[in-house]
This record gives structure tokens, sequence and C-alpha cells, in this order.
């Protein structure tokens, strides 16, 4: 589809949804009595309740059971638990590995966060544009964040190996001076992780940004080159304002992500060895859970993540407030 | 009513058959008296099927290897056709799967009927009634068959808790074509002095390195625990306190840094497949901790006139300066029955396993993959029909060297450095965790003095595991 028959088609959705909330506002009075009657109203509470029951099962009790657990000694094996408190969570904040793993899950959140807004940007600005092989290239722009993430950790390990992989024989090849041994290493470990992220999730970036620039008015582009605008003056002062909401968005999410991101360092380096270059926090509370055994202190530590997001994204908004909608 | 209706349907199409002349009187007769027992019979089987419950058990196992997962279906699709009334759901995954899904079905106290499980894991169980004994089932398949190295290490106080599915051991596995160029004889090493003084001339990278180690924490204790144990010391003391300051295990820390310049570059990121691949294809020359597994990988990998005992050694284990013996580590996941499993389900998983030992189900299991899964039945390795197996035949020195380690006694389960380590309770624990992984990456990457990283590793093995295991 063309970027014109994409505007065509955004138009007619608003035209919909303009429709509807006039027709909405065009209820004839009576009916909208006719909405509070209380025998349809409780009718509709009791509709609710399956939906209500199931967020409260599986997402609510979930919740509260971490918070409450993160209150007791537990060994993930046994029966038994002990109530000791906050013992848990000043146990961690004084362990010089929490503050390490914090660290980690920082460099590793604010870089390929950064990267993937980068190249996310840069990318739907290329798919923008017209070219021939367009629509190939915007089809096959998802590949990498559609690739299971077992399949795209492990094959960027065999590019990667010291011994067999492909990419340090080339760089070796091309004798780039300050090129490390190995890529893998626990020194070097962590650019590799930053890499893959970007490499995996920059699509995401992509595709938002270039839903958002289809529909920025061309006519705004028009009177800016009339003005005698250049091109980096239109990026900074037309695309990017125009971007502004959508990045805010985007940002937070992949801010999120990547901090509560798991599986990609933990298969990438097992939590030690090499792995503890990227001994990232999420992959610091599945060892305390999972290799240590011990259920309430990963619970605590888990509720420290949370929090920790939760100030994350409050100082975000704060920052960055959004902007009005045209 | 509906007996009554397929009666009568079934003797008007006999009747009509018969007058149409399309069958002769004496198939009429055979055919009017089947119909009438049938007939009668019928309303009999709504009672039966109430006598036989049915019963559904999960079994799982930590052998994923397809051919193995094939035996495993054919097994217990024979099983089902003699116990109608029982299904059995065989499940096969990797070590580290099991121990996570085992402690979700522990925590929601759904376990499965039977699991694998280490030793260190049948240790732990069975001290918190997490299993229960099997000795019936033991003596059922016949203890007196089983080789008593394999039995030793489930029995706790007289009573077995565990059985091996089958056994293994590691080796240090070498390049026979690489020592040949290099000029030297491996068989003959005794002591660490020896590898050493040899390893530089098995290191010819980039081509290929000196010896290969695995950078997954479960790996790299097991390293530890190998190196600690041939230098005659041990991780715990007799109380279950960790000793990893004790001289020889420092030394034993000593002697990895003085195989680090030997090793590929970014060793510390290789998982223990990736080791066999890389001794497969030549790039390392040993590989410090392999199992009868690597056959597997030779048979693939290797180039076709290479695929052999005479390339791929197994070259003996040193000791260290304060060692009498080197040692090897057992491989043996135990089947364990848990105790929260309803009764009949526990009956049922015992009734599986001792048709899962017999002969003619157990060989199907072993010869899935043949130079791995050894059988537990001590006749088997004098029976021709075992031992022709053509893998078996192939990689004879690998067996042997088997059967070896075994009889020499000088074979303990995962991170155990003395028998005596089986009964502490935490091992598994300590095996899983990655403290031990953290000091050696302190001494031998970060260049840490070895006797502060070990004294920290003490301390967070006591703090963080037994002191909270005491309480659990």
């Amino acid at each position: 589809m063309t970027a014109g028959g994409e505007g065509a088609l955004h138009r007619f959705f608003l035209a919909q949804i303009d429709g509807m909330v006039e027709n909405h506002n065009n209820y004839p009075s009576g009916l909208k009595e006719k909405h509070r009657n209380p025998r349809q109203a409780i009718i509709g509470v009791l509709l609710l309740l399956p939906s209500v029951a199931l967020v409260l099962s599986f997402i609510l009790f979930p919740v509260f059971y971490n918070v409450w657990l993160g209150f007791y000694e537990k060994h993930s094996f046994m029966r038994t638990m002990s109530w000791v408190g906050l013992k848990n969570y000043l146990f961690l904040l004084k362990d010089p590995r929490f503050w390490n793993s914090f660290y980690l899950a920082g460099i590793y959140t604010v870089a390929s966060t950064a990267l993937q807004i980068i190249f996310g940007i840069s990318g739907a600005l290329i798919l923008h544009s017209e070219f021939r092989g367009r629509d190939f290239l915007r089809g096959i722009a998802l590949f990498p964040y559609m690739v299971p993430t077992i399949i795209a950790i492990f094959t960027w390990r065999w590019l990667m190996n010291d011994m067999y992989g492909v990419i340090p024989y080339v760089l070796n090849i091309l004798h780039i001076p300050g090129m490390p041994d190995a890529w893998l290493s626990v020194d070097t470990i962590m650019y590799v992780l930053i890499f893959l992220s970007i490499w995996t999730f920059f699509p995401f970036v992509c595709v938002n940004v270039l839903a958002r620039l289809q529909t920025i008015s061309p006519r705004l582009y028009e009177a800016a080159k009339v003005d005698g605008a250049s091109g980096i003056q239109q990026f900074i002062h037309i695309t990017l304002p125009e971007l502004r909401n959508v990045l805010l968005i985007v940002v937070l999410l992949r801010g999120i992500w990547m901090f509560t991101k798991f599986d990609v360092p933990w298969l990438l380096g097992f939590g030690a060895g090499s792995g503890e270059g990227i001994r990232t926090l999420p992959v610091y509370t599945y060892q305390w859970a999972f290799t240590f055994n011990q259920a309430g202190m990963g619970a605590a530590l888990s509720n420290i993540v949370f929090v920790l997001t939760l100030v994350g994204v409050t100082v975000y908004f704060a920052a960055f407030p959004k902007g009005e909608v045209e | 009513m509906k007996t009554e209706s397929i009666y009568g349907k079934g003797m008007r199409l006999l009747v009509k058959e018969r007058k149409e002349g399309s069958i002769d009187r004496r198939c009429f007769l055979k055919a009017l008296g089947g119909l009438t027992v049938g007939a009668a019979s019928l309303p009999l089987v709504p009672k039966l099927a109430r006598g036989q419950k049915k019963i559904t058990i999960n079994m799982w196992d930590t052998e994923p290897t397809p051919t193995t997962r094939a035996a495993m279906k054919e097994i217990t699709a024979d099983f089902h056709r003699l116990h109608p009334n029982i299904e059995v759901i065989s499940e096969g995954m990797g070590w580290a799967d099991m121990e996570r899904k085992l402690q979700t079905a522990l925590a929601a106290r759904t376990p499965p009927a039977a699991s694998h499980g280490q030793t260190y894991t049948v240790t732990s169980f069975q001290q918190k009634g997490i299993i229960e004994p099997i000795d019936d089932m033991i003596n059922a398949i016949g203890k007196d068959r089983i080789f008593p190295h394999v039995l030793r290490w489930s029995e706790y106080k007289g009573r077995y808790y565990g059985l091996t599915h089958s056994w293994g051991a590691d080796y240090l596995g070498g390049r026979g074509d690489y020592a040949k160029e290099a000029g030297i004889n491996p068989l003959g090493w005794k002591t660490w002095d020896d590898w050493l003084r040899d390893m530089p001339k098995l290191n010819k990278p980039p081509r290929y390195y000196g010896l290969s180690l695995s950078g997954v924490p479960h790996w790299m204790n097991q390293y530890l625990a190998l190196w600690i144990g041939a230098n005659g010391g041990r991780l715990f003391d007799d109380k279950g306190n960790p000793v990893l300051d004790s001289p020889q295990a420092l030394g034993a820390l000593e002697l990895w840094r003085k195989v680090k310049p030997f090793l590929p570059p970014a060793w510390s990121s290789h998982d223990y497949l990736e080791l066999l691949s890389a001794f497969a294809t030549g790039r390392v020359a040993q590989v410090f901790s392999a199992w009868m597994r690597a056959a597997g990988y030779i048979d693939q990998y290797a180039p076709p006139d290479k695929r052999n005992p005479e390339i791929f050694q197994i070259w003996p284990r040193t000791i260290g300066p304060m060692g009498k013996a080197p040692l090897t580590q057992f491989d043996n996941e135990n089947w364990m029955v848990f105790s929260d499993a309803p009764k009949e389900e526990k009956d049922a998983a015992k009734e599986f396993l001792k048709f899962f030992y017999k002969k003619e189900n157990y060989w199907k299991y072993c010869n899935s993959v043949p130079v791995h899964l050894n059988s537990i039945f001590k006749d088997d390795f004098k029976d021709p029909e075992y031992l022709g197996h053509p893998d078996r035949k192939r990689w004879k020195p690998w067996l042997d060297y088997s059967i070896a380690t075994i009889e020499s006694g000088r074979s303990y389960p995962l991170l155990m450095c003395d028998p005596k380590d089986r009964m502490i309770p935490w091992i598994g624990d300590v095996g899983t965790s990655p403290i031990m992984a953290d000091m050696i990456m302190a001494v031998v990457t970060k260049g840490e003095d070895p006797k502060k990283a070990a004294k920290e590793a003490n301390m967070r093995i006591t703090r963080d595991i037994i002191e909270k295991w005491k309480k659990a």
C-alpha cells in the first residue's frame, strides 16, 4: 500500500470515529435514560464478573502473592517458610552484587534503548522515502523482531564465537585496530548484548515511527520548503516535534522492557562465567529464586525491580510531560 | 435398549443372508452363537470399566535425545497394551529444565509420580520426606543383578530412595593425532605438572587450542570439584561446611590460572555442547570433562576418516601435588518416586519402572544412545548381544574406560569429592548457584587473591545457602 493509500485509510477511520461520537451525542434522551436502568446495570455487572475474576486471579493475585512472599524466607523446593519482615530487602540493599546488577541493568537499558531509538528512527525515515524495493524492505524490516529469542541468541552466539564465528573471523582479516580477542568474554559480552538487543528490537521503534511519519501532513514540509528550510531543518523543526508523542511512548515501553529483560541476557551468558558481565537485575532475581532456590529473596528482588521501574516511569513522565495532541 | 436394537439388527441381517444363501448353515449357526453371547455380555462392559479405574501418571526424565524419546514412546505404548488402565505420560527434558519444573510442581504440591534426579537431589529430597523408599521395586527388578557402585549412591540408612536409569563416567578427551604431531605421549601423564608441561605443545591457536572448559556455572563448579578431589581435598568438611580456602582447593584454583593461557579466549562463554562440537571439529586438543555423548558429535561432525577412538582418545586424568588419585564423575540420575503423588499413581509408576527395566525394554532405551546410556545390570556387560551393538564395538576403548572407572571406586556423583559428601543436603543448591563460578572468575580473569576469593565464597555459601537451608 502506498503512503497516499495509507493516509486515505487513516482519514477513513477518523471519519468513522467522528461518526460514532456524533451518533452517540444524538441519542434521544430517553435512550440515554434507558442505559441507566438498574436491572440492566446489574446484568452488566454480572456479565463483567467473569472478566474481573480472571483479572484478579491471573494478574492481581500473583502480584500480591509476590509482595507477600518477599517478607518470608522460603526454600523453593520446601513447603515451610518463615516470616522475616524486611530482612530480605535490607540484605539486598547492602549487597554489592545487587548494586552491580542495578548498574549493569542501567547501562543495558540506557544504551540499548537509545540506540534502538536512533536506528529505529533512521530506519523509519529510510522506509518513508520513495525508492525502488521499498515495499519489500518494509516487509522484511520486522524480521528480527519476529525471530524467536532463543534462535536469535544462539545464532548470534555462533556468529560471535571465538573459535568458529564468522564475525570475529572477518574482523580479524580486516585487521581493525582495537578489536578484542573475543567478543563473548566477561569484559566484552555487554557490547554483544546491546548490539543483539538493538538488532532484535529496533524494528518495533521503526514500525511505530513509520506509522506516525505517514500521517504528518505533507503541507508542513511544502511550507517549510517555500521558506527555504533544509532537510535537516525540516527534520528538527517538523519531523521530530511531530514524532514527539510517539517517541515518548516508544521510549517508555522500550525502556521498561529492556530494564526487565531476562531472556536475552540469560540465554547469552547463563548468569555466570562470561555471563557475570551481563548479570542484570532480572538475571540476578532469577538466580536467587531458581539457582540459590531462595524464593523469598527472589520475590523481594523482583518487588524492588518493580518499584524501581515505577520510580523510573514517574520520573520520566515528570521530565517529559505528554504534549497536546493536535 | 441399545443392546436389543443392535442384536435385532444383527439377527435380521443374518437371517436375510441365510435366506439369500450368502452364508451356509454352519456359518449361520456360528454367527448366531457369537451374536447371542456378545449381546448377553454387553451389559457387563460398563461394570468392568468401572472396576478398572483409569490412572494417568507423569514420568519426567532427563534424556531429551530424539532417539531416546522414540524408545520411551515405544516402551510406554507396550506398557499401555499390557495395562490398559494405566497411561504413562513420559516427558524428557534437560537437567536445568527438570529442576525448574520440579520446583514449580513441588511448590504446587502436584509432583509427577516419578522423575529423574541427581544424587544430591535424592539426598536433599529424602531428608525432607519428598520422595519415598523404593526397595520393593528394586528387589523385584533384581537388586543382585545391579552394579553395587550404582546402588551405593541411593542408599540411606539401609533403604533405597532412587534407582539409576543408566550410568556413565566423564573423561579427559584428547586428540590422538594432535599428540602425535606434538610428539608427546599423554598416556604417560600422572601429575598436573606432567599435564602442564605438555600443554603448550597441544596449543596451536588459532588452528586449535590446548584445552576447553565450559563457562556455564554448573560445569565450572564440577571442574573445580574434580580438581580439588584430584588434589586430595573436598568442597565441604564432614559437617557440610565449605572449605574452599583449604590448600587443596587453593591449589585447584592455581591450576585453573595455569591452564588459562591454553583455553580459547572466550572459554567462559562456552556451553557444554559447544565444547563437544569444538572437540569433534578439531578446534580444541582436549576437552576436560566429556561424556560418552561426545561419540554422537564425533560421528556427526568429525571428518569421516577420523571418527574413531584412535583419533578421539581418552587421556588419563592427573593428580595435584597433594592428591593420591584422580577423580571421575559418575553420571547416575535416579528415578525417584514422590511421596505427595496419589498412592495408585505411585504404584503405577513402580509397575512401569519394573516393566522399563525388563531386558527387552531396557535395551531399547540403552541402545538409543549406545555408548552413553550404560546398562545398570552387570551381566549385560558380558552379553555378546549387548556388547555387539556396532557403536559399542566401535567405541570399545571408551566403554572399557567406563567400566574401569566404576571398578576403581574413584568415580563419584556430581560435585562430590568424597563418598561422605553424599549426605550433605545442600550440595545441589551450591552446585546450581553461581558462587563458586564467581570465585573462579575473580581469581582466573580478574587476578584476585585466591585466598580472599575463597573466603568470600565460603561466606556466601554459608550465609546464602546453608543457613537458609537449615531453617527450611
